[in-house]
């Protein structure tokens, strides 16, 4: 899935998420497919952006923000030489933090 | 001071690039607009009528335009609207935007064992970094500072696509020490990607403080008057790293620059502050992907 303007909807685009009204109603539901009409009510709802289902062989925001598990990882390697700098470790105990509250 | 050393160095240089053969050339239409917007009296009719006659780049000026990523309100249909609504510098940042992934972008070509897809990861994950970081400090040249973050990085892609051989043999080096990429082209080629891609960046005239970023994003205080931006560049780079958003071509990370850090008055709480918008901001970057 990936979010997008809803300038850059295109017809037969299909929503992942739901999108929710500002008293938290539910305008239009996950799996909508979005016609023209819709599309058109989106605007005039005033919506700034929807979630859409990604189409095949795209990159999207899950290749984007891989899983946190291995993000955890990847830090610890990649800050394995200069965690002992005093920089370094604050920049590396921020970074930790992100993914630990992120999940 | 021209010592002994930095003209080895130059020499280097030439000898390296003096290879390359069928390096692309920006659109011919960036050279069209720069010298409109040069001059004051040109409107924005005459910059879209240039824009127009490229319409490849043209469209994907539109579709950027009207991102989530630059996020303004309400649909932009012409290039023309586009400049009256936003201004003639952040069309120029766009249009240059979108000519560089026109001109460098896709998949094709190059080395197998550079992750070119990593790579873009890399370059787009530190240009949205620098804006954030320029956005956290006040620093109004947030478009710049985006543009610099997208092309720091410019030196390698060259390397991958048109130095196949020199490529082959830094990645080896990079893979037996696993050091930094820095340091691989240093031993293998005695010639570094910052290097290369700021020979490109005054090749395709591109603007000086572009061209301070790409040079100087590990050694920011060489730059002079640009050490403000090429700080944001230097440390967004480094941001990205820790954040593991992409790759360069190493899986470390460089030590951030003491007088770099002191200058932007760094912090842990402004870590804090530029992480916690950092996901959204690049959710929205994914359009970058589909203009390539």
């Amino acid at each position: 899935m990936k979010r997008i303007s809803v300038n850059e909807i295109t017809e037969g685009m299909v929503l992942a998420k739901p999108v929710v009204g500002s008293g938290g109603n539910i305008l239009l539901g996950e799996g909508t497919e979005l016609r023209t009409t819709l599309i058109s009510r989106l605007r005039n709802w005033g919506v700034p952006f929807v979630v859409i289902q990604s189409q095949e062989g795209e990159i999207t925001e899950e290749k984007i923000t891989a899983s946190l598990d291995t993000k955890r990882q990847e830090v610890e390697r990649v800050f394995e030489q200069v965690k002992n700098h005093p920089l370094m470790a604050i920049i590396y105990e921020a970074t930790k933090e992100h993914f630990g509250k992120a999940s | 001071m021209i010592t002994a050393s930095t003209i080895g160095s130059q020499e280097k240089l030439k000898l390296a690039v003096d290879r390359i053969t069928g390096l692309p050339t920006l659109p011919q239409v960036i050279t069209e607009i720069t010298r409109l917007m040069q001059n004051p009296r040109t409107s924005a009719e005459e910059v879209g009528k240039a824009l127009i006659m490229d319409q490849a780049l043209a469209s994907k000026v539109l579709k950027l335009v009207n991102s989530a990523f630059y996020g303004f309100p309400g649909r932009i249909n012409t290039i023309t609207h586009a400049i009256v609504i936003l201004g003639f510098n952040t069309v120029k940042n766009i249009i240059l935007t979108a000519s560089i992934f026109e001109t460098l972008g896709g998949k094709g070509g190059g080395q197998k064992e550079f992750d070119i897809e990593k790579f873009w990861l890399h370059s787009i994950g530190t240009g949205v970094l620098a804006r954030e970081i320029s956005k956290k400090l006040n620093f109004k040249f947030f478009e710049e500072c985006f543009l610099g973050g997208l092309l720091h990085d410019l030196g390698k892609i060259i390397l991958y696509k048109f130095m196949p051989e020199e490529m082959d043999k830094v990645l080896q080096v990079q893979k037996e020490e696993n050091c930094l990429f820095f340091l691989a082209e240093k031993k293998a080629l005695d010639v570094t990607h910052d290097q290369i891609g700021g020979w490109l960046t005054s090749k395709w005239n591109l603007p000086e403080d572009l061209r301070n970023a790409v040079l100087y994003h590990h050694m920011p205080m060489l730059s002079g008057k640009y050490a403000m931006m090429v700080s944001i560049v230097h440390i967004a780079d480094i941001l990205c790293r820790a954040l593991c958003i992409g790759s360069g071509g190493d899986s470390t990370i460089p030590v951030v620059d003491e007088k770099a850090w002191e200058k932007l008055k760094f912090s842990r709480q402004l870590i804090d502050k530029i992480y916690s918008d950092i996901d959204l901001e690049l959710e929205k970057a994914a359009v970058f992907f589909q203009i390539m």
